[in-house]
């Protein structure tokens, strides 16, 4: 019985201790594979930022009106530094999971590859999303400044329906893009797209006879001599 | 686009036919039935009052009239001088003219020009068929300039109500003043005198295909006459009674098409204007009349203040962005000021431009969105220019832009230090 229990203690303790050491040569791994994860990201992240500067980005983003709605947002650094820390933490990230890949857990196991092979979609959706931003600043931009030369009082009210007009159309198309929600996200800016569309054009109709009157009259019938209160040229 | 492009094929048949011409006048149509009866008699009488001897050919650039307007030009002129038609019914540049507001206008005058080329002219004459005051002096006046003198581009000078061409008093003739050294005081009329020289010159340059929907086209011409030296000259031809432009062009697009085209040209030629210093006179030809004030219609300051103070609230930040912190700071506080007593001081306005020059060089913005956020400060200026001169009369106004151009000059390092910096 004694020696029994020598055995069944010895057996256990070996057991035990040789798990541990097949264990500790991966979590060796996944440590060796964040450090060396923190110091390529590290290093991505130095000479991105000097390529950038060296190439004047940031002068380009301003003139392209980027670094404006990222301002907006609060992000107030240049915008050279914003993409250097985006791939930090892209190639930080990108060796973790070489180091939770290499500890070989079953819920983690082909991890690398289902990242993988979700990141074209994650690139597409990103440029999706680069020229939706791009586009409603730029659209909303012209409609500010066609409004107030009008003298439409609400000039802000539209620039701001333009802006995010376009920027839920570019989310809805994102997010159908990575695959999220796609369904819902289809119904929903259907039936909020159509459901605006519908406001305006009752709207329109009903509120606007007499304008669209005069308007189809101007275009269509006789022209009447107008006077301009000043000349400008 | 070559000459064999723009030249309809029975164009360039009756141009081999005749082989070389001395003058050829131009006339811009669409739908003037009702005056271009008038304006082709005066061509012709006064074709034969002061080129008798010399060859002659009319040309009628119609926008598609459906009036028998073009019949009315070979009707009245035939016998007299050859008429030739082109028709621009299918313009290439779809942005409406400023000057005139006539379609297919830049289609007009490059066809004018490569008529010219072709034929040797030595003078062309640009006139407008919706004129009503024209009459023969004008082609005398237009024309001898170029056929006898020696000058290139000759600018009609008319009898203006001190408040008409307010853009042109407060930016357009001070900025190109400025920058080109000659004190030409209305820089484009709509009708115009070209040297044959001048006119193969213009149609080698890229305009055609690059700019010619984006700026102003008789700014563009003005601009190439004074930049490379050719020599300019005004005609004063007395009063414009014009009949209602066929398309009407806001504000804002006024704004940029003839500003963006004066900051345009001075990409190309920042040679030229950095070392431009002095300003001198330019000849004038006819006689000046003194004649007591036209009348115009109310200026509608009120609204050009509400204007104003509408872009300073909402357009503050993109002013922001275009406009040096010390200028913004000056602009800020004339939101606070009352309307009678409302003022925007000349020097500003001066700073104000140069700093418009300055961010369209460096694009901080796109360049349309740039120039069309000048308009509030231009109505907000104009309010300040009408406010402070409504009590004077014309000499008065002419003093005021007068000093407004020497300033403008006197300014200028400003501008020429900054522009230099930015590009270092």
């Amino acid at each position: 019985m004694s020696d029994l229990w020598r055995e069944t203690m010895v057996a256990g303790f070996r057991d035990t201790v040789m798990q541990i050491v097949l264990v500790l040569p991966r979590l060796l791994a996944l440590f060796t594979f964040i450090v060396l994860g923190l110091l390529a990201a590290w290093l991505v992240k130095m000479l991105t930022v000097r390529v950038l500067r060296a190439f004047r980005f940031d002068v380009f983003c301003e003139r392209l009106g980027m670094s404006q709605p990222l301002s907006q947002a609060g992000i107030k650094q240049p915008v050279s530094l914003v993409v250097s820390r985006v791939l930090f933490w892209i190639v930080f990230l990108l060796f973790t999971f070489m180091g939770v890949d290499a500890v070989n857990l079953p819920a983690t196991a082909h991890l690398i590859s289902q990242i993988v092979g979700f990141l074209p979609n994650v690139l597409a959706a990103s440029l999706v999303l680069l020229i939706g931003v791009l586009g409603a600043n730029f659209f909303a931009e012209a409609a500010l400044i066609a409004s107030v030369n009008a003298q439409v009082q609400e000039a802000r009210i539209v620039a701001g329906l333009v802006r995010w007009g376009i920027l839920l159309f570019t989310f809805a198309m994102v997010l159908t893009q990575l695959g999220i929600a796609k369904e819902i996200v289809i119904a929903a800016f259907s039936i909020s797209f159509g459901g605006v569309v519908f406001a305006v054009a009752l709207a329109v109709g009903l509120g606007a006879r007499h304008v669209m009157r005069t308007a189809i009259d101007r275009r269509f019938g006789k022209h009447e001599e107008k006077i301009d209160e000043l000349s400008h040229l | 686009m070559s000459d064999q492009a723009v030249l309809s094929p029975p164009l360039q048949d009756m141009i081999q036919q005749v082989g070389t011409t001395d003058i050829i006048v131009g006339v811009l149509t669409l739908n003037n039935a009702g005056t271009i009866e008038q304006v082709v008699k005066s061509i012709v009488e006064g074709l034969q009052q002061a080129f008798s001897g010399a060859s002659a050919i009319i040309l009628n650039c119609d926008g598609g009239s459906n009036d028998g307007t073009s019949e009315a030009v070979s009707r009245v002129a035939s016998g007299a001088y050859p008429v030739w038609t082109i028709s621009h019914t299918g313009v290439t540049y779809p942005g409406l003219a400023v000057e005139s507001g006539l379609p297919g206008r830049e289609e007009s005058i490059r066809s004018l020009c490569t008529s010219v080329q072709r034929l040797q002219a030595k003078a062309c004459l640009i006139l407008e068929g919706n004129i009503r005051s024209m009459n023969p002096c004008w082609i005398d006046l237009l024309g001898k300039p170029v056929y006898e003198q020696g000058e290139d581009f000759v600018v009609p000078l008319y009898r203006r109500h001190r408040y008409e061409g307010t853009l042109v008093s407060n930016l357009l003739y001070p900025l190109t003043r400025a920058m080109y050294g000659k004190r030409l005081r209305y820089p484009s009329g709509g009708g115009y005198g070209l040297s044959g020289k001048l006119a193969r010159e213009l149609l080698k340059k890229p305009y055609w295909s690059e700019g010619a929907t984006k700026v102003s086209l008789d700014g563009w011409m003005t601009t190439v006459a004074l930049a490379e030296d050719y020599r300019v000259c005004h005609a004063f031809l007395g009063v414009k009674d014009q009949e209602t432009k066929v398309g009407s062009v806001d504000l804002a697009n006024v704004l940029a098409q003839t500003v963006g085209g004066i900051l345009a040209s001075m990409e190309e030629y920042e040679a030229v204007w950095e070392r431009t210093k002095d300003t001198t006179d330019v000849p004038l030809y006819g006689t000046v009349e003194s004649a007591p004030a036209l009348i115009a219609s109310p200026v509608q300051v009120g609204r050009m203040l509400n204007g104003f103070k509408q872009g300073l609230r909402d357009l503050l930040p993109l002013w922001e962005l275009i406009l040096s912190p010390d200028t913004l700071s000056q602009v800020l506080p004339l939101g606070m000021q009352d309307a009678e007593e409302f003022r925007f001081p000349s020097d500003l306005w001066v700073q104000t431009i140069y700093d418009f020059a300055l961010a369209y060089h460096d694009q901080v913005l796109h360049r349309e969105h740039l120039l069309k956020s000048l308009t509030p400060l231009y109505l907000g200026r104009t309010a300040s220019f009408v406010l402070e001169t409504q009590e004077g009369d014309a000499v008065q106004v002419e003093r005021s832009v007068e000093s407004l151009c020497v300033l403008f000059e006197q300014r200028k390092p400003y501008l020429v230090e900054r522009w230099r910096w930015r590009d270092e």
